[in-house]
């Protein structure tokens, strides 16, 4: 007999598991270091207060973090789990993270605490309750409650979660919005006690009139809440006070209007910064009146067929942001540097690609200076 | 019978399907890229159309472009290789069944030749390790093909370098499809060794207690895909997740062998 078939086919396997081991362990192809910003205006030295940060991925199962600067790059090891897309903090910590792994966070100097409502709710489960995780930073110890929530049905979902400390006291907040589009967005705010158990405080309605309520980020600033309530009538900041659980709204400047959806919404000591329709507003923390005296748009707007804002951040009266944009299958990052009161652009560069060796998006990484 | 002859005996009767599902992977890989690859071309041209500026200039605006750019955005090409893997597992079943029906019904001179029963089984896994083994090169011999496929259809100055290594570093689909590590390379081949020891028992149970062991068969098999999906459910991370497959892995891998072992010796009888 002839085994012409056999050593056809061990050849063919043999061959096959040379090259795959060939090219995957043996003759690998190191991964391209090379990461400089591109100027496109403007001077680079705008950039001097800020650094950017993000994964790559050099090997199989290896990730080095890349802190990036306007003339400089540093890399460093680092975990990353792709398919769940976290990294070094959540594989740290493991135990408190597992099946929350974009829980709302919360840490002071003794302890960190996290709470999600349950990720699968309404479609993969129609139980209404929340997580909450609290690890002691000293003792290491973990505490961790499932609560249910009343009054929460399947025909509604979780559009926004926030944790907050006050006065000794720990606050969860979240948005719900109604699939019926008869019924607005609400807010509701839960004061967590010592034994992980939950007491609602306060249920705010956040509809406005007109079919639909957009709601942004709902943003935390010393006692107070925020949240920017947007229909195609108007905006609408509101304010919530955890101490006196009372709540004003503000109208805000006049905004565009023909869009309804709030892409970006932060604050810090002195302003709100607010992103809608790709121009960015920054508004006075004590007179709701805008401080930049011009809209601030990127310049490649025209460029791409969707941009959207990756990350803010703001220091020295610049406001910096990473954009992104899209156009057909490609897509470019853009960091923008505006002066604060004037709106003009300071600086404008792209970000080095990451195709091919990134894992994760850039994002603003605190620098001592 | 030497074991190298029952070897060949099962590969002669299904080399001709072989052949057709290695000529439909490549084909539908090949098919479906380069679509997917002329698409891109009429979208840069486009681009450079739109951006007003000559196509050469606009062409260094852009990110190069991988496999991963054409493949993972779109992942029609790897889904027919899924598909002819799916098809490719059910040849497992053949191999067992082909000796069972038909006029001449093998199996009895099979079982009857001196030596261990045993062989029979060794023999049909070999045969199925060769099948999957070879389709991982067809599937590595498909991103060669494509590789250098792209430089007809696409600007030269556009393609990235080292294509097909860094596709198997970088993408996010094909671990579905083939190993792309020394250690999945392993995985693989202990998984293949589990499916067909699985595929074995029900076969097996089967032709040993007829209605009850067919039952008995759908239950072991259905139960093994449960606890595996219901594994890869559990809130776990990558690291984790890839120790409790392997232990799923082995531990299923064990009980089936024995268990086949078992039939094959003691129960499937002429």
């Amino acid at each position: 007999m002839k085994f012409t078939r056999i050593i056809t086919l061990s050849l063919i396997s043999a061959l096959s598991i040379g090259t795959l081991i060939g090219i995957a362990e043996v003759n690998k192809v190191p991964v391209d270091r090379n990461f400089e910003i591109e100027d496109e205006k403007g001077n680079r030295d705008a950039l001097q207060s800020v650094a950017f940060e993000n994964v790559i991925k050099v090997d199989t199962n290896k990730f080095e973090k890349v802190i990036l600067t306007k003339d400089d790059v540093q890399f460093k090891d680092t975990k990353y789990d792709i398919s769940h897309g976290v990294g070094e903090k959540v594989l740290n910590n493991k135990d408190m993270y597992r099946g929350m792994n974009n829980a709302s966070e919360y840490e002071n100097s003794k302890f960190t605490m996290i709470a999600a409502f349950n990720t699968h709710f309404p479609y993969g489960s129609n139980e209404a309750y929340v997580t909450i995780a609290k690890k002691d930073k000293k003792t290491n110890q973990l505490q961790k409650e499932k609560i249910s929530l009343p009054g929460i049905t399947t025909n509604q979902y979780i559009m926004e979660e926030n944790l907050v400390e006050h006065n000794d006291s720990i606050y969860y907040s979240m948005v719900v919005q109604s699939m019926s589009s008869s019924v607005g967005p609400t807010l509701k705010i839960y004061q967590i006690q010592s034994n992980l158990q939950l007491k609602e405080v306060m249920n705010v309605d956040l509809s406005l009139p007109g079919d639909y309520t957009d709601v942004s980020r709902l943003v935390t600033d010393g006692d107070k809440l925020f949240i920017i309530l947007s229909s195609q009538q108007e905006k609408k900041l509101m304010e919530i006070n955890l101490d006196t659980n009372k709540y004003v709204t503000h109208t805000l400047p006049e905004l565009s209007m023909d869009d309804s959806y709030i892409q970006m919404f932060r604050v810090d000591e002195n302003h709100f910064y607010l992103n809608v329709d790709n121009s960015m507003f920054v508004i006075d923390k004590n007179t709701y009146k805008q401080v930049n005296q011009k809209v601030m748009k990127p310049s490649f707007i025209s460029k791409y067929d969707y941009i959207s804002v990756v990350d803010q951040t703001e220091s020295h009266e610049t406001v910096y942001v990473i954009y992104e944009g899209y156009k057909n299958y490609n897509s470019d990052k853009y960091v923008v540097a505006y002066h604060a009161t004037t709106g003009d652009i300071l600086y404008e560069g792209k970000l080095p690609s990451t195709e091919n060796r990134g894992v994760s998006g850039y994002k603003f990484v605190n620098v001592n200076n | 019978m030497k074991f190298l002859t029952f070897v060949e005996i099962d590969l002669r009767k299904i080399f001709p399907f072989l052949l057709g599902m290695y000529a439909i992977a490549i084909a539908g890989f090949q098919g479906f890229f380069v679509k997917l690859a002329s698409n891109l071309n009429g979208q840069i041209v486009q681009g450079a159309a739109e951006s007003g500026t000559t196509l050469e200039e606009y062409l260094k605006t852009i990110d190069k472009i991988s496999l991963a750019s054409i493949i993972d955005s779109n992942i029609l090409p790897l889904v027919v290789q899924i598909f002819v893997g799916l098809g490719l597992i059910l040849l497992g079943f053949y191999l067992w069944y082909k000796e069972w029906f038909g006029a001449s019904k093998r199996i009895y001179t099979l079982l009857s030749i001196k030596g261990s029963r045993f062989r029979i089984f060794t023999s049909k896994l070999v045969v199925f390790l060769l099948i999957f083994v070879t389709y991982y090169g067809i599937v590595l011999l498909n991103l060669f093909i494509s590789s250098f496929l792209v430089k007809f259809i696409l600007p030269e100055q556009i393609i990235a370098s080292d294509l097909v290594q860094n596709y198997i570093l970088h993408s996010q689909f094909l671990p579905f499809v083939i190993p792309v590590s020394g250690g999945s390379l392993l995985f693989n081949l202990a998984f293949l060794i589990m499916m067909f020891s699985i595929l074995s028992v029900f076969v097996l149970w089967d032709r040993s207690k007829r209605i009850w062991g067919m039952i008995g068969g759908f239950i072991y098999m259905g139960s093994t895909v449960v606890v595996f999906f219901y594994l890869n459910t559990l809130d776990l991370y990558t690291s984790e997740i890839s120790i409790v497959n392997w232990a799923f892995t082995l531990c299923v891998l064990t009980i089936s062998t024995a268990f086949s072992y078992y039939l094959l010796k003691k129960k499937v009888s002429i």
